[in-house]
């Protein structure tokens, strides 16, 4: 087990009508400018944006509106909300919305106070010193980027995806009603639910001996995904499998589940080459390249993977075989895809990129050959390229 | 699943060395004058004080420093505590300790940002609006007071054990290494231990339906935990046993296994009367009351205790009579308090309760009738009575 610090700051009010609080909660920062940030216009039909603004009317708390942002969030939304909250005087931002929308919202929450241009952190050129305070309506269960320090944006230009990560971004608060999730399109709950999974198993590869506690947690967090996960897809507007889904993803980002532990995250650097080139559900891309990572990989260490076939997804072990169990519970993982609907390869994501677009990929996520993915096996350019092969179907 | 709000402010730095920190962390927050707060002499002797007040001065940060805090700590030092630090314009606590000094700490820093006897919090007749900031360089895995809202304190006077919780109180930051902790005599590895699992248990038996999230969590730390108490029996030096212990510690009481459902607490309001009389072991006292607990209740939710069983135990269901399983697991339970050397009813813990005493021990846990204890059960006097002459 490692040496770590973990910070978690971000006040949760969950369940049931707790959108009725967020003014009070935005009053309680101190805050008098608003930036309300959102998608498109459910967030408006559905009345929760109505909502909102009568409960920051009551408080006496002006805003402004600034919607429109899509899945993938693009950068030049995001110089727009600086823009408009350097003018407007903005001190607050308020995220109504998914990863996405916080996503943007973090970085505008960057992007007013600094002088330089919020790209640059993004390519790690230099660092943050301040961030406007921001606070979450979260309304689809995926990202936990509503309890996270990272934001995730898309360049147009050259459609560089790139995530960074700061305590500065982690949100004063994050307002959590799961019914207002019942609406999700099926695709979207399961495509989400991919997410949440996917962020605690990137902190489960690791090759960090002695982690028997977050292990734990991490399996405890995994079964219960997969059973409300498919619960959700016959009953999508169960309450209980909507509220256990919500929860897990935020605590399957907000750093507990990395404690003590170095995590992976190949699975998501390979993803957000694709969903940069081809602007895929985040979560489908995962579950997409996730076994063909997982079948290059997992004999760099058979016992991690013969443990998550065991306790996670309840194979019996082959005690002579480990090896056989490892690659059983990488099965089990795809048929446990298929059954909410995801993607187990590029085929099925509806990608056929060519030879050269998966070497366009390969080198970008490898920052042109600046930095390796991944850290359960560290993978160059080539490696890449043979897992986005694999993957091809 | 219920709705909740949740909130976990303090950063934790966890690992090898860490108490180096403590001044760096101190002068962050703008702070000048720092009470050091510690317990007896076993702190200064293993070099541990020596090396914060190393790091305070090194930032150039002044202190005084308090010792003498003893387990169930007592009101008397808070208030001198209290004293000192108004005198000499404190404006940090450093809690270097357990959960005694931690809990302490917190009551000193009520004490000095409110006008009122700072008790008042304690007996339910007043609540406090803020705290001085808390920081914490634990040296047991136990309380988890180190990232939790609560603080028990005993006062002298009735000899009464009170518990007081506001989220104002949470330590800003919280340092834990675990090499601190292989020094700690066994017996004491193992009442910590136990006030962890309990922490957990406390709220895994709960009436709330659809909980299955924080069942898995609760269920994973309470093995994890377990497993790990039984090899620090043989080995306390192994660091990485005193690491899964020392942070599930924490997380078993910072509030995150009690998100959205209502946890019991009446193990440790039993607890808490028999430390108030007899200054136990919090941990050794709370396996001594449990079993007797558990099959006092049990029928109110067997469902529930064969989950326990056959999820944390690893007992095997009997579908044809859940009931036995419910007793099996805890049965087992009792298996290994013994295998930790932790007792199993109160005459194991070294007592031996008059009839008085449990008369007295049940008419205070109650507050005289002024209410009932635990969730999972609603217990009245009475029914207090009864497990303590279960537990004798």
């Amino acid at each position: 087990m490692l040496n770590f610090e973990f910070y978690s700051p971000t006040k949760v009010i969950f369940g049931k009508e707790t959108e009725n609080q967020t003014a009070k909660e935005v009053k309680a920062c101190g805050c008098r400018k608003v930036l309300l940030h959102y998608g498109g216009e459910s967030a408006r039909k559905s009345g929760l944006l109505g909502r909102i603004e009568e409960s920051l009317k009551a408080e006496g708390i002006d805003y402004i509106t600034l919607g429109g942002v899509v899945p993938n969030p693009r950068l030049s939304l995001v110089y727009q909300g600086i823009e408009l909250c350097r003018k407007e005087g903005v001190d607050f931002i308020l995220a109504v919305g998914g990863g996405s929308v916080i996503d943007s919202g973090k970085a505008i929450a960057m992007g007013a106070v600094s002088d330089c241009d919020v790209w640059d952190f993004y390519e790690k050129r230099t660092e943050p010193k301040a961030a406007l305070p921001v606070g979450v309506v979260l309304t689809i269960a995926a990202a936990g980027s509503e309890t996270s320090t990272d934001s995730v944006i898309t360049n147009e230009d050259g459609w560089l995806k790139k995530g960074f990560g700061s305590v500065l971004l982690r949100p004063k608060f994050a307002v959590m009603n799961p019914e207002l999730t019942y609406t999700l399109p099926d695709y979207q709950t399961a495509s989400g639910g991919t997410d949440i999974m996917m962020h605690t198993m990137e902190r489960y590869f690791t090759q960090v001996e002695d982690v028997d506690f977050t292990d734990a947690l991490c399996e405890g967090l995994l079964r219960v995904m997969m059973k409300h996960l498919k619960i959700l897809v016959k009953d999508p507007k169960n309450y209980d499998s909507r509220a256990q889904v919500m929860w897990a993803g935020s605590v399957s980002h907000n750093g507990l589940m990395s404690t003590g532990r170095i995590g992976d995250f190949a699975s998501h650097q390979i993803e957000h080459e694709l969903g940069g080139m081809f602007d895929v559900a985040h979560g489908a891309g995962l579950a997409a390249v996730w076994p063909s990572w997982a079948r290059y990989v997992y004999k760099a260490n058979v016992g991690r993977f013969a443990q998550y076939a065991v306790n996670v997804m309840g194979c019996a072990m082959d005690f002579q075989n480990p090896e056989k169990t490892a690659l059983e519970g990488i099965e089990r993982m795809e048929e446990f895809y298929h059954a909410i609907h995801m993607p187990v390869n590029l085929k099925e994501l509806g990608v056929d990129p060519t030879d050269a677009q998966i070497e366009e990929m390969a080198e970008k996520a490898t920052w042109f050959g600046r930095r390796d993915v991944g850290n359960f096996v560290p993978l160059k350019k080539e490696d890449l390229i043979q897992i986005y092969q694999m993957a091809r179907g | 699943m219920d709705n909740f709000e949740l909130h976990t402010p303090t950063k934790v730095i966890f690992g090898k060395g860490t108490e180096k920190a403590a001044g760096k962390e101190i002068k962050a927050l703008g702070c000048k004058k720092v009470l050091l707060h510690y317990g007896g002499q076993s702190a200064k002797k293993s070099g541990l004080l020596d090396r914060i007040e190393a790091s305070l001065k090194e930032e150039g940060i002044d202190y005084v420093s308090l010792g003498g805090v003893v387990p169930n700590p007592r009101l008397g030092l808070v208030y001198e505590g209290i004293e000192l630090c108004k005198k000499e314009g404190v404006d940090f606590i450093l809690a270097v300790g357990g959960g005694s000094v931690i809990d302490s700490a917190k009551a000193i820093g009520y004490g000095i940002t409110h006008d009122f006897d700072v008790w008042d919090l304690y007996d339910g007749k007043a609540a406090a609006v803020t705290c001085a900031p808390i920081g914490t360089v634990l040296t047991i895995a136990a309380a988890g007071s180190e990232t939790s809202n609560s603080s028990v304190i005993t006062k002298e006077e009735g000899w009464l054990k009170r518990g007081y919780n506001n989220d104002v109180c949470r330590p800003v930051f919280a340092i834990m290494n675990p090499e601190v902790t292989y020094t700690l005599p066994a017996y004491q590895t193992a009442s910590g231990g136990a006030d962890i699992l309990m922490h957990t248990m406390e709220r895994y038996f709960t009436q709330t339906e659809n909980v299955d999230f924080t069942d898995a969590l609760c269920e994973g730390l309470l093995k994890t935990v377990m497993k790990h108490l039984l090899v620090l029996v043989k080995d306390p030096m192994n660091y990485d046993s005193r690491a899964q212990v020392m942070w599930a510690g924490s997380i078993s009481h910072n509030g995150l296994l009690n998100t959205g459902r209502v946890g019991d607490w009446a193990s440790h309001q039993l607890e808490h009367e028999l430390g108030g009389m007899f200054d136990v072991a919090h941990g050794a006292g709370l396996a001594a009351v449990w079993g007797s607990w558990a099959r006092y209740v049990y029928k109110e939710n067997v469902g529930r205790f064969a989950q326990y069983a056959v999820n944390v135990m690893g007992c095997a269901m009997d579908f044809q009579n859940p009931e036995k399983t419910a007793l099996e697991g805890i049965e087992r339970m009792e298996e290994f308090y013994r295998k930790i050397n932790m007792p199993t009813n109160i005459r194991e813990l070294g007592i031996d309760l008059t009839e008085e005493q449990i008369e007295e021990l049940s008419e205070k846990c109650v507050w005289g009738g002024r209410r009932t204890i635990g969730n999972f059960k609603v217990l009245k006097k009475e029914d207090v009575k009864a497990i303590y002459q279960m537990a004798k």
